[in-house]
């Protein structure tokens, strides 16, 4: 007699899970994520480097040597792994990258609201965009990191530089070779 | 004598034709080059706006030293003419 | 700035980033026109917790003049005339060219310095722009 194994995940889960893995939303989450993290970058190089000193050193938490490091370095860095994950470029580790500054963004909003650290606008658009209490900021970014989830789980390489060769095309290619 | 030519036919088309392993290896590298020169693009897009907003702002401040004929509209402390000039951007809340 | 006498000019330039410092701004402009900006400059944030957060702070100003011999309806009269406004705005104007987002905003000579950073940093920076500037051929 043949056992039936019932799966313990609810059917609304798992077709919610089936359809934002699916390609196209995929490609739609790559370009929205990316584009955010792209646009995050921008703001911030657009700005005097005092600037985002000033607006890092407002949550008052990080230590200088931290506060001068991520100034120096975030920008450059919100840039390049939004660009790749946008173009889907090596678009797992991308999505890892963007994954822990979203954590880490979260992390320091949280604490910031913990301490009561009073902050009027987080800077994260730099001055292009609006400003955004930290409760607003730990939202969006709580939303952003759900968003990853299905570019995390399943790899997808539409529309995405990780077709040519490297991603599940190529991986059905290299296994066609022993035929 | 047709079979032998078909086999001849064959053999070479495999000699000069190019395996999936090295059309998957042009790909992985076409995909490096274009990703990477991509990159390099934003990031060099990057700079040069911060190199550009950079110039802009010296232009616009059109001289590190106050002129004296300002000094009627603006309170200073301080000789006029010293060789470092502090502006304060202050606001009074 | 005593440090530095006769090295270093200070040029002040009121940035208001709201209203209510709107008519504090206004309110040491005319009080430069009869000859006291300086007092009642540092006599805003002195008392800065009696009137920041009042709606319509210019009462409350208007009695600080006392405090610094001015004439206090002449006070009122000329931050209500709206007579300092071009001026108030001239620096916000110029503030914004320079992409001034943020107070306080210094620039020592080109050298920018945003919030309220250590006495020791903006010494360093003085000290550095003055070694650059006096050195032999600048």
């Amino acid at each position: 007699m043949s056992s039936v194994q019932v799966s313990k995940t609810p059917a609304w889960w798992r077709q919610c899970w089936h359809g934002c893995t699916r390609p196209w939303v995929a490609v739609l989450l790559r370009v929205l994520l990316g584009g955010v993290f792209i646009f995050a970058g921008f703001s911030k190089i657009l700005i005097p480097y005092a600037e985002v000193v000033a607006r890092i050193q407002q949550y008052q938490v990080l230590p200088g040597w931290l506060v001068t490091l991520a100034a120096l370095v975030l920008p450059w860095l919100e840039v390049a792994s939004g660009t790749a994950l946008l173009v889907g470029f090596y678009t797992t580790p991308a999505a890892w990258l963007i994954g822990g500054q979203l954590c880490c963004f979260s992390a320091l909003m949280v604490v910031v609201l913990l301490a009561g650290i009073p902050i009027e606008d987080c800077g994260c658009f730099g001055n292009l965009g609006l400003p955004e209490t930290p409760f607003q900021v730990l939202v969006r970014d709580l939303v952003m990191l759900a968003l990853l989830g299905p570019l995390l789980a399943r790899q997808r390489d539409v529309l995405g530089l990780d077709a040519w060769g490297g991603g599940e095309e190529g991986v059905r290619e290299r296994a066609g070779e022993g035929e | 004598m047709a079979k032998k030519s078909r086999a001849r036919a064959r053999a070479s088309r495999s000699q000069y034709a190019p395996s999936r392993a090295v059309v998957v290896q042009r790909r992985w590298r076409l995909k490096l080059i274009v990703g990477g020169a991509i990159l390099v693009l934003a990031l060099g897009v990057g700079l040069l706006a911060r190199y550009l907003q950079a110039r802009s702002l010296q232009e616009r401040d059109v001289a590190p030293r106050l002129q004296e004929k300002a000094r009627e509209t603006r309170y200073t402390r301080g000789p006029a003419g010293a060789p470092v000039v502090i502006k304060e951007f202050s606001d009074y809340t | 700035m005593q440090r530095f006498e006769g090295q270093v000019q200070l040029v002040l330039y009121p940035f208001a980033l709201n209203p209510i410092s709107e008519v504090a701004t206004q309110a040491a402009w005319c009080a430069g026109v009869q000859g006291k900006f300086w007092e009642f400059h540092q006599l805003l944030y002195r008392r800065q917790e009696l009137w920041y957060r009042l709606p319509a702070p210019l009462e409350r100003l208007s009695d600080f003049a006392k405090d610094v011999q001015l004439d206090a309806t002449a006070l009122k009269s000329c931050v209500e005339s709206g007579q300092t406004q071009d001026l108030m705005k001239a620096d916000k104007a110029y503030g914004q060219q320079l992409q001034v987002s943020s107070t306080p905003t210094v620039f020592i000579n080109e050298q920018r310095i945003v919030g309220a950073q250590a006495e020791s940093d903006f010494v360093r920076v003085i000290r550095q722009e003055l070694e650059r500037v006096q050195r032999p051929g600048q």
